[in-house]
């Protein structure tokens, strides 16, 4: 424990507390019942531009953000700046699809992208088949913002064990999730060429 | 579909804006050097930043001018 930086622990620990406060005032502020699946995943569809700002803000400026890109920029330099004509080509690229997307959600009460897909398409397989690949794609996604953390808590002077043991179930999870990757690449590659 | 297609109008030509900085992003030998500096920053580096308020300003001009 003599690595330990008090300073940054404890604003580390104030921040964490905050947030977690804030977080349940919030679920007991405006309360929803949260058996119906549209109060559960999409607040009961109540949020307003403010705090859907918020949550896009929350969802783009991550770990890997604040951590991963200007680490590369520090060891790697200018090829970091991928992100920034990125942000500038998807932004756009997002206004142009997501408003007409909310639009026919909206009116038809689609909840998940499952939902549209089979509504649109009326193929219940298509709509599994991108749930699926939805919920496989976001596993390294997870995966890279608990390194994240990782490196967060390791910069607080906090290591030892318990740290190594929590990368080596990181790297077994890692190639459990690319393992799925490939799999199912390679059925989805092997049904489409039977259907053609 | 097809009603929200119809009501929705489809293509706007204020949408070309974003060929714009599509184009400005997508072609790196266009913002490649080191002058002009800026404060001491780089062209490379000031000139991308800039772009993303001037793609910002972009996005709200398209959006007030293709709103219903």
């Amino acid at each position: 424990m003599q690595d330990v930086n008090w300073v940054a622990l404890s604003i580390f620990v104030v921040l964490f507390g905050f947030i977690s406060w804030l977080g349940f005032a919030a679920a007991r502020w405006r309360k929803g019942d949260l058996d119906l699946l549209h109060e559960w995943g999409l607040g009961g569809r109540r949020f307003g531009t403010l705090i859907t700002w918020f949550l896009v803000g929350g969802d783009v400026y991550t770990a890997y953000t604040f951590i991963a890109v200007p680490a590369l920029a520090f060891g790697a330099g200018a090829v970091a700046f991928f992100a920034v004509p990125y942000t500038i080509i998807i932004y756009p690229l997002l206004f142009l699809v997501f408003r007409r997307l909310w639009h026919v959600c909206h009116k038809h009460g689609y909840i998940t992208a499952g939902d549209f897909v089979r509504g649109r398409f009326g193929n219940r397989w298509l709509a599994l088949a991108v749930t699926v690949t939805g919920i496989v794609a976001t596993m390294p996604y997870i995966a890279l913002q608990l390194v994240g953390i990782q490196v967060v808590v390791g910069a607080l002077g906090i290591s030892g064990p318990i740290w190594r043991l929590s990368n080596q179930a990181l790297q077994g999870h890692a190639r459990l999730v690319r393992a799925a990757a490939n799999r199912l690449s390679t059925e989805l590659g092997a049904k489409s060429l039977a259907k053609s | 579909m097809t009603e929200i297609h119809k009501k929705r109008g489809g293509w706007s030509w204020w949408y070309l804006l974003f060929v714009i900085q599509f184009a400005v992003a997508l072609w790196p030998p266009f913002y490649n050097r080191l002058e002009p500096t800026l404060m001491g920053i780089p062209f490379f580096y000031w000139f991308q930043l800039l772009w993303v308020i001037v793609s910002a300003v972009f996005t709200a001009i398209v959006y007030w001018a293709t709103q219903d």
